[in-house]
């Protein structure tokens, strides 16, 4: 076992037990934080990957940025205690078949890994795959358009998130509908 | 400082500029989508002299749109019908501005649709290309989509226009999300690049969730849009998962190249079919197709209602699209796919249609039953992509027509609802009691429409679901085996079910009374909703009888 995929084991463990904790802390501050440690994993693994570029931009964007503004809200809110269950759906019968078949596609998605082990094509061609220049170039030639379409998807969601969470006005007529 | 010549830009540019010409229609909607945005930001929330000079203008550009729409479909119409067609425009338009405050910015909207749709038209004729380097391509079935989708924008922004929730000081951001969307849709059905699919889905996405979650203060809105979002994170989570399967393996993003990898025999086909099952969890769950549907019922009811129409048939649209192009780019060369994608197919729409059906059956609330509905056509439709390798590509073009036929007739359900809900103030199926005796157009009209949804004759569901059977049933696979009859037989079994669920409200509104002593107001004067409803209606009953022109136009819809 080479110090690559050591690094890469505790990468993945960090990813995998960050997120675990994320999702089952009562409190929006630790699973916040825990959130930290998964981006962090994946930074890694980026690096790991030859990518500095995007290891870079995980852990300063993500793990920075992103989530400072998280527990920003977090504190705002005024969430320490944990968010209460304010709705109680009805759907309590079908958690474990959900959790079983999310077990199972899980399940299905690690099995190409395992059915053909040799066939892969190397992940890091010569070409500068992955490096910042390489990067560069699939975004601003080839992959232009998609790159313009982001702008309009944060365009969507900068709008919305204003519109539906925005100040709200004096007080208006109840909705007609049901 | 440097200059560089023209044939270095143009390498540099990859052509770029012309395929900019391509995208026109793209364009004009985000465009509108922004100038709807500044224009409401400017002059928004005032009846202001600015509000005012704006509305004129935007009330002319609308006739003048509608006017080169009818130019781009029928070149030389006679005079009267130009005249008529004006006429109706100047009317419907001065109804949208003199129904609310701010209705001008709908109209803008409405405009840019308009102007998106000729734009369309004038263009179904050019030939078959691949854009921005095979992001993007345009053919004459991503053509018919976007027809089909740009009807659905406008009909939505009518209907938005007399639902009372939405008059409030955010119309502005509305209009300019839902273009957004409906952007979004238009680079799904032409998208062959793997970032390009996601990145279209992820904005449809986005856009869907701000609709969904529009009315300020309503609990069971804001539950349909988090509902919506844990759902859709979880899709196009396992679709990118899937997505990336395929990049590791081919190199390439290219949905053109993904097909070498398919066919029967090479070593990568194992991983690259197992990869296109996980990329079809976001398709699937943008169609609301079995096993992805689960949010399709909680988002319809939850949503408001010129939403919910929306996302019933314009997403739905746009995925059947792209997963149609998907399995068409699996067809695996000369030695035929891995997986038999006519057989996996069919058994999803024998799956999505039975469990639509039978769920519909329980349902109280009529915009829950109308999501469960929903979800069975998607099955329908199926049907169609089953056969999609059809000659002249019969499946697919009978697809297509069935979700125009589906615009009509599902847009016109929801559009009955809203009215409905702005007089009574209720969904559920019991308040349609007696509705004949009341108000006798919008009964009149729901039962055509669910009429159409059952797929009986004089309506053009009938015709859409004759051309689905007729696919299923004259598919024959490689051995000569007509290998669909069995899901034709499916359908027709189903199509019996539904017929109960549907005959309940047309019994409720007709044969029932209403109960004693609840004096729900007569049906009044939104005239813009009645002429929306009509508008709607029409079609539904003219292509039921006259659809020669219609089917002909849905024919050889040819994929790039």
């Amino acid at each position: 076992m080479t110090a690559a995929d050591l690094s890469f084991l505790a990468a993945a463990a960090a990813m995998v037990g960050g997120a675990a904790l994320a999702v089952t802390r009562r409190s929006a501050v630790y699973a916040a934080l825990s959130v930290v440690v998964s981006f962090m994993g994946v930074g890694v693994a980026y690096f790991l990957l030859a990518a500095e570029f995007l290891g870079i931009a995980q852990v300063f964007i993500y793990a920075g940025a992103i989530i400072v503004l998280f527990l920003f809200v977090i504190m705002l809110l005024d969430l320490r205690r944990g968010v209460p269950d304010l709705v109680r759906g009805n759907d309590r019968p079908f958690h474990l078949p959900a959790l079983l078949l999310a077990l199972a596609v899980f399940l299905l998605a690690a099995l190409p890994a395992t059915v053909c082990p040799g066939e892969w094509p190397p992940l890091a061609p010569d070409d500068g795959f992955g490096s910042t220049g390489g990067l560069g170039r699939a975004v601003y030639s080839g992959h232009t358009l998609a790159f313009e379409v982001v702008g309009l998807v944060l365009l969507a969601a900068v709008v919305g998130s204003v519109a539906v969470a925005g100040a709200r006005p004096p007080r208006e007529a109840p909705p007609g509908g049901a | 400082m440097e200059w560089i010549s023209a044939g270095r830009f143009a390498e540099l540019s990859h052509g770029f500029p012309g395929d900019l010409v391509a995208i026109a229609p793209e364009v004009a909607l985000a465009t509108a989508a922004c100038a709807v945005l500044l224009l409401d930001l400017g002059l928004g929330g005032t009846r202001g002299r600015g509000g005012g000079v704006v509305a004129a203008l935007a009330w002319v550009a609308a006739v003048v749109a509608l006017h080169r729409v009818l130019g781009a479909v029928w070149p030389g119409a006679p005079l009267a019908a130009q005249l008529a067609l004006d006429l109706g425009g100047v009317l419907v338009f001065g109804l949208m501005l003199a129904g609310a405050p701010n209705g001008w910015v709908g109209l803008v909207a409405l405009v840019g649709t308009l102007y998106a749709l000729e734009l369309v038209l004038a263009r179904s004729g050019d030939p078959a290309a691949s854009l921005f380097r095979a992001m993007l391509v345009t053919d004459r079935f991503a053509t018919f989509f976007k027809v089909v989708l740009l009807l659905g924008t406008a009909a939505t922004i009518l209907a938005s226009s007399v639902y009372r929730p939405m008059e409030d000081r955010r119309v502005g951001e509305f209009h300019s999300v839902l273009l957004l969307a409906t952007m979004g849709m238009f680079l799904m059905v032409g998208a062959t690049d793997a970032v390009m699919v996601y990145m279209s889905i992820e904005l449809v996405s986005i856009a869907s969730f701000v609709l969904v979650a529009w009315p300020r203060g309503d609990r069971s809105a804001a539950e349909a849009s988090l509902k919506y979002i844990v759902y859709s994170a979880v899709a196009s989570g396992v679709m990118v998962y899937g997505l990336s399967l395929f990049y590791g393996m081919t190199g390439s993003t290219n949905l053109a190249d993904l097909t070498r990898f398919t066919t029967r025999g090479q070593p990568e086909a194992g991983v690259v079919a197992i990869a296109s099952f996980l990329v079809l969890a976001g398709f699937g769950y943008k169609m609301a197709m079995v096993p992805f549907h689960f949010w399709a019922p909680d988002v319809y009811q939850g949503a408001p209602t010129p939403v919910t129409a929306y996302l019933s048939v314009t997403s739905k649209a746009a995925g059947v699209a792209i997963f149609a192009r998907f399995v068409h780019a699996f067809t695996g060369g000369p030695s035929g796919s891995l997986v038999d994608w006519t057989q996996v197919v069919a058994v999803l729409a024998a799956l999505t249609m039975t469990l639509g059906n039978l769920a519909a059956l329980w349902q109280g609330n009529l915009k829950r039953m109308l999501a469960y509905s929903s979800v069975a056509h998607v099955g329908y439709v199926l049907m169609g992509v089953a056969a999609w390798d059809a000659p002249q590509g019969a499946g697919l073009n009978a697809a297509a027509f069935y979700l125009l036929v589906y615009f009509l007739m599902n847009m016109g359900a929801f559009a009955v609802v809203l009215l409905v809900a702005d007089q009574v103030g209720s969904e559920e199926v019991e308040t349609y009691r007696g509705l004949g005796s009341r108000a006798p157009f919008t009964a009149l009209a729901m039962s055509v429409f669910l009429i159409a949804l059952i797929g009986l004759p004089p309506t053009a569901g009938f015709v859409g679901k004759f051309q689905l059977f007729a696919a299923a049933i004259d598919h024959v696979n490689g051995v000569g085996r007509h290998d669909l009859v069995w899901l034709a037989v499916v359908a027709g079994v189903n199509t019996a079910i539904s017929v109960y669920y549907y005959m309940r409200v047309v019994k409720n509104m007709w044969l029932e009374h209403g109960e004693e002593g609840v004096r729900e107001p007569a049906m009044g004067p939104p005239i813009l909703g009645h002429l929306t409803v009509l508008m709607l209606l029409v079609p539904v009953l003219w292509l039921g009888v006259f659809f020669g022109r219609v089917a002909q136009a849905a024919r050889s819809l040819s994929l790039y």
